[in-house]
């Protein structure tokens, strides 16, 4: 059991013996323990099936454990983003990265410029009102980012969400996300069925196991600096390997 | 080189090591990738537009000459198959007479399309916010659909006196149910990661259907909208068919029931050419409403 959530440790979220049984008797997660503390990418790993996706709707509140209890940092402001784009398609860009200010009651006068600040990080000022059909895969999930940021969040919740795109969009991708994370000093539960984006992105990975999902090992990533130096060297291929065989074996063990 | 429309072609195109670790910045304006984008809609759909629209009256002007000649070669008799340019001649001369009729068919088509849109999007709108609602009256909606109009038009036109007011309630309930069904499809048809998304923000059911529902909605509302338009003409006629008109005044279906009685074959094919026409007319009319709907609710959907 991991200590309760205090000031100390700087807890965020937390999953104290969750559980999530599905109503025909499918039972995605058990025995869930796991803290996420301020400033940390804490990443899911695991594959397809294994529950991580359901873990992260549990810590958002978008569905109910079965057992256990989730904590939340009440001062924490939470911001989602999904494995799809999920853009409006009816309406531009801007109003797509408006719309959780819009669902907040934020005065209209006042989004503007929210919009304009969430826009420029993930570099898309000059697209504030093209429609989404206009823009590449890889643009709609920059502008995903921006609607998830426009509330100015603490913690980030992201589920897959670049498993649609090809690698070196990916890649780009996870940069610009590390750079708004660090720049922001955000916290991030990332999921990922992908060993590299995993070795990549994370300071501490939880290697799930496929139905039902357990975390069976915790692998922590001390890296000075990321960037391409990192994925070029020796220790990233070397943890790329370490969670694949955590992956593996996680997988033997349920089977 | 790192622009905007190379993330598309995937990491063919940009697979240089720079790529990979610099970050993805558009390169071009929004307004080059626009105008782009509209060109390329525009070639298309000139390119497709132009065979789609002369291919058939191509098709159109031989099987009428084929008629023609068919008919003059063969001096069928007029009470039989008229010819085409005697059909035409028909039409101009008996004008005054068909155009009345055509009005009144028009007219009772518009009323029960906009009887149906009505009570077809708010029964769609109950069907989606209760779900109690939706068991009970839904099966009652495949009732009305799959009922024959012409086995309930006697009892209607008994029961209603005003035969304009028969006549568009047998149309209205003929054009119900594409309205209803689409409907109700359209405001279903929701992304589930925008609706995750204004569940996080707590949105009320008011926004949900507002903001997401409705917006969703209206390709397949339009769609059942065109559905509806086509079959509103066909159960005003059939109506007509069936019901006769109890008035001095009379639709392009009684002009056809009156010359086929009087052996006026001529005009029989002259009324059955504008309620073709009409269709045809009516369809593309919806078509382009519904583009232009789409279209505005795009720019104004913006705060």
């Amino acid at each position: 059991m991991p200590p309760l959530p205090d000031a100390a440790r700087n807890t965020i979220l937390e999953a104290r013996g969750v559980s999530r049984r599905f109503e025909r008797g499918v039972v995605a997660l058990a025995d869930i323990d796991l803290a996420l503390h301020a400033g940390e990418i804490l990443t899911l790993l695991g594959p397809s099936g294994c529950g991580k996706s359901t873990l992260l709707r549990l810590f958002a509140g978008l569905d109910a454990a079965t057992t256990g209890d989730i904590f939340r940092d009440d001062s924490a402001r939470l911001s989602f983003v999904f494995q799809e784009a999920t853009l409006m398609p009816w309406t531009t860009v801007a109003a797509n990265v408006a719309l959780p200010l819009a669902l907040d009651g934020v005065p209209v006068r006042d989004r503007a410029a929210r919009v304009d600040e969430a826009l420029a990080r993930v570099g898309l000022s000059d697209f504030a009102k093209a429609y989404p059909r206009e823009l590449s895969g890889g643009m709609k999930m920059r502008v995903s980012i921006a609607r998830a940021l426009v509330t100015r969040p603490t913690l980030l919740l992201m589920d897959e969400p670049f498993g649609a795109l090809d690698d070196i969009t990916r890649q780009r991708l996870d940069d610009e996300v590390l750079a708004l994370v660090r720049a922001q000093g955000l916290s991030v539960v990332f999921v990922t069925h992908n060993v590299f984006e995993a070795a990549y992105l994370s300071d501490r990975v939880a290697v799930m196991s496929p139905r039902p999902g357990r975390i069976v090992d915790e692998v922590i990533i001390d890296v000075a600096a990321r960037g391409s130096a990192f994925r070029q060297s020796a220790q990233y291929g070397a943890l790329a390997m370490q969670l694949h065989a955590a992956l593996l074996s996680a997988s033997e063990t349920s089977t | 080189m790192s622009s905007s429309r190379n993330t598309e072609d995937g990491g063919v195109t940009s697979a240089d090591s720079n790529d990979a670790t610099g970050t993805e910045r558009p390169s071009e304006t929004r307004s080059s990738v626009t105008s782009r984008v509209v060109a390329e809609n525009t070639a298309r759909i000139g390119a497709a537009a132009w065979p789609a629209i002369v291919a058939p009256l191509m098709v159109a002007v031989v099987l009428l000459l084929l008629w023609e000649v068919a008919v003059r070669v063969f001096k069928v008799p007029v009470f039989l198959v008229p010819a085409p340019s005697v059909i035409w001649t028909t039409l101009l001369a008996d004008w005054p007479l068909l155009a009345a009729s055509l009005w009144f068919t028009l007219g009772i088509t518009a009323l029960a399309l906009l009887a149906a849109t009505v009570l077809g999007v708010t029964l769609a709108f109950l069907f989606v916010q209760n779900r109690l609602i939706e068991l009970s009256l839904f099966p009652y909606a495949v009732l009305l659909q799959v009922t024959p109009i012409v086995a309930i038009a006697p009892l209607i036109v008994i029961w209603v006196d005003n035969s304009l007011i028969a006549l568009t309630l047998c149309a209205t309930i003929v054009a119900l149910f594409p309205i209803i069904s689409n409907t109700v499809f359209g405001l279903r048809s929701i992304d589930p990661g925008l609706r995750d998304l204004f569940a996080l923000h707590h949105a009320s059911r008011w926004q949900v259907l507002w903001r997401l529902r409705v917006p969703s909605a209206l390709p397949a509302f339009f769609s059942g909208l065109r559905i509806a338009t086509g079959l509103a003409l066909i159960g005003a006629v059939v109506a007509e068919f069936v019901a006769g008109t109890g008035g001095t005044q009379g639709g392009l279906a009684y002009q056809i029931l009156q010359a086929g009685l009087q052996l006026n074959i001529p005009r029989l094919f002259a009324a059955l050419f504008l309620i073709t026409a009409s269709g045809v007319v009516l369809f593309a009319l919806m078509t382009l409403i519904g583009k232009l709907a789409l279209k505005r609710w795009h720019d104004s959907a913006r705060d």
